[in-house]
């Protein structure tokens, strides 16, 4: 199965929009999400929802966090290597969800721990560009590898 | 349809893995525009021309006879462009005022106020069905016109209608790819084979014989095992839960209220919680966050947003039932 095939299988339940995975420091990692929302909100997102899991107290280990807004909510299951984010609509069936988002998990961890994906977040974070900066990024730049829709992108 | 669904049409247009070609903008006045436009640039003013002054797109300066003042800041002639993404412009600048969208000759109208899509038009279709048209036009024309804003027939956000329409899309075209073959179309031999076990099967010799008579199908199926009672839906996974804290905290981030255990603690928690979800919320356009639930492996920590700014919190132990 290919990552992506993981995403879509949440679309088996009713009402799912999409969803994408940031790494351990919040970094994009797969998308399968409409563009109406662009790689530019989620990778500004993820350094959050990578810092979300500091909410929890110490001794209970974070399960989920669901976040919900006025026409849509974020379910955010956390796995050993990174977060899975779902976007569903106020009225989806939780506990079918739950239980899809944990065969997910389960299976990114095995698959991106296979792969060599660190736990660990990047020790340093990629500084923002200056805002008068508008030259391409320099050849050394990092990218980051995403799937969607089966497609490999860099950027 | 095509192979490719609108959804990754829309991926390949933001990234650029769709058409290599630029988009072209330019700032366009009078004679240029009217090239651009396809439009013969009025020779004699005293020409009279039927005109509906409501769908005069604003960027043609045509001042001196409808009463429009020419508008300014520049206007764009974008090839390739979605009609999402222009529509996302448009709500991400905050505008008010009625968009006209022309397609092979349809015409739609779009309803923004303050950057909210509140009504949209085609024909005798209003509301989020109008929209959905609208949004299925593969290519045209979206300008500003001079109609006047139409009262509100849609409620959602512009970003939860977009990814509802887009998720519908997608799945009306895996609905269609899965349509059943027409019947009499040529289909393998194998789909031949009876499937039922009383219909007639073709003997070696190529007769046909009919089987022994099959028991009388019952009308009814076997009636079903009792019912088991469930604890109520409302309880989580059938777990009992217990509030260990609750805080109240102002828009500034003071603490207003709280009982309960460090509730201290529990409030910092809680503001730096809530403080990255509207964070994680703007970022997506998503605007500020309704609620906030923390779930771990033993509490569960619940956080609401008040019109004011403020908001409360609670803390609760999850337990197991125990085994009866």
């Amino acid at each position: 199965m290919k990552p992506v095939d993981a995403l879509s299988s949440l679309k088996d339940i009713d009402g799912v929009y999409g969803s994408f995975v940031v790494d351990a420091s919040g970094a994009l990692t797969l998308r399968d999400l409409p563009a109406v929302i662009d790689n530019a909100a989620l990778r500004e997102a993820g350094p959050r929802i990578a810092r979300l899991w500091g909410a929890f107290p110490d001794d209970d280990p974070p399960e989920y966090v669901l976040l919900e807004f006025a026409a849509h909510q974020v379910f955010i299951r956390k796995f050993d290597l990174g977060s899975l984010c779902v976007f569903v609509p106020p009225t989806v069936n939780r506990v079918a969800l739950k239980l899809a988002a944990n065969f997910v998990a389960r299976w990114l961890d095995a698959e991106l721990s296979a792969a060599g994906v660190s736990a660990e977040p990047s020790p340093v974070s990629e500084p923002p560009p200056p805002p008068s900066q508008s030259a391409p990024p320099p050849p050394s730049a990092k990218k980051t590898t995403y799937f969607y829709r089966g497609q490999r992108y860099e950027g | 349809m095509s192979e490719t669904t609108a959804s990754e049409a829309m991926a390949m247009n933001l990234s650029g893995e769709g058409s290599r070609e630029s988009a072209v903008v330019e700032a366009l006045t009078g004679d240029k525009e009217a090239q651009a436009t396809n439009e013969e640039p009025a020779a004699d003013s005293e020409v009279a021309v039927e005109v509906d002054v409501e769908e005069i797109p604003l960027e043609i300066p045509r001042a001196p006879r409808t009463g429009f003042p020419a508008p300014s800041g520049f206007q764009a002639v974008l090839q390739h462009a979605n009609l999402h993404n222009l529509l996302q412009i448009e709500s991400l600048s905050r505008t008010t005022g009625v968009f006209l969208v022309v397609s092979q000759g349809r015409r739609g109208y779009l309803h923004l106020s303050n950057g909210d899509l509140i009504h949209a038009e085609v024909g005798a279709l209003t509301g989020e069905a109008a929209v959905a048209q609208i949004l299925s036009w593969d290519d045209g024309e979206f300008k500003s016109c001079a109609r006047p804003l139409g009262a509100t027939t849609i409620h959602s956000s512009l970003q939860a209608l977009l990814l509802r329409l887009a998720r519908d899309s997608d799945e009306a075209a895996a609905m269609s790819e899965r349509q059943p073959p027409i019947a009499g179309a040529p289909h393998p031999v194998e789909e031949d084979k009876p499937t039922e076990p009383h219909l007639p099967v073709p003997s070696a010799d190529g007769q046909v014989r009919t089987g022994p008579p099959m028991p009388p199908r019952p009308s009814r199926p076997p009636p079903l095992p009792p019912r088991i009672e469930r604890e109520p839906a409302s309880r989580d996974f059938a777990r009992e839960s217990t509030a260990l804290s609750e805080v109240f905290i102002s828009p500034s981030g003071e603490l207003m209220q709280g009982r309960g255990a460090e509730p201290d603690e529990f409030s910092a928690r809680v503001a730096y919680a809530a403080r990255l979800a509207d964070l994680i919320g703007r970022a997506i356009r998503s605007g500020t966050p309704r609620a906030l639930e923390l779930k771990g492996k033993g509490t569960q920590t619940t956080v609401k947003w008040h019109a004011d700014g403020s908001l409360s919190a609670s803390l609760e132990q999850i337990q197991s039932p125990k085994m009866r």
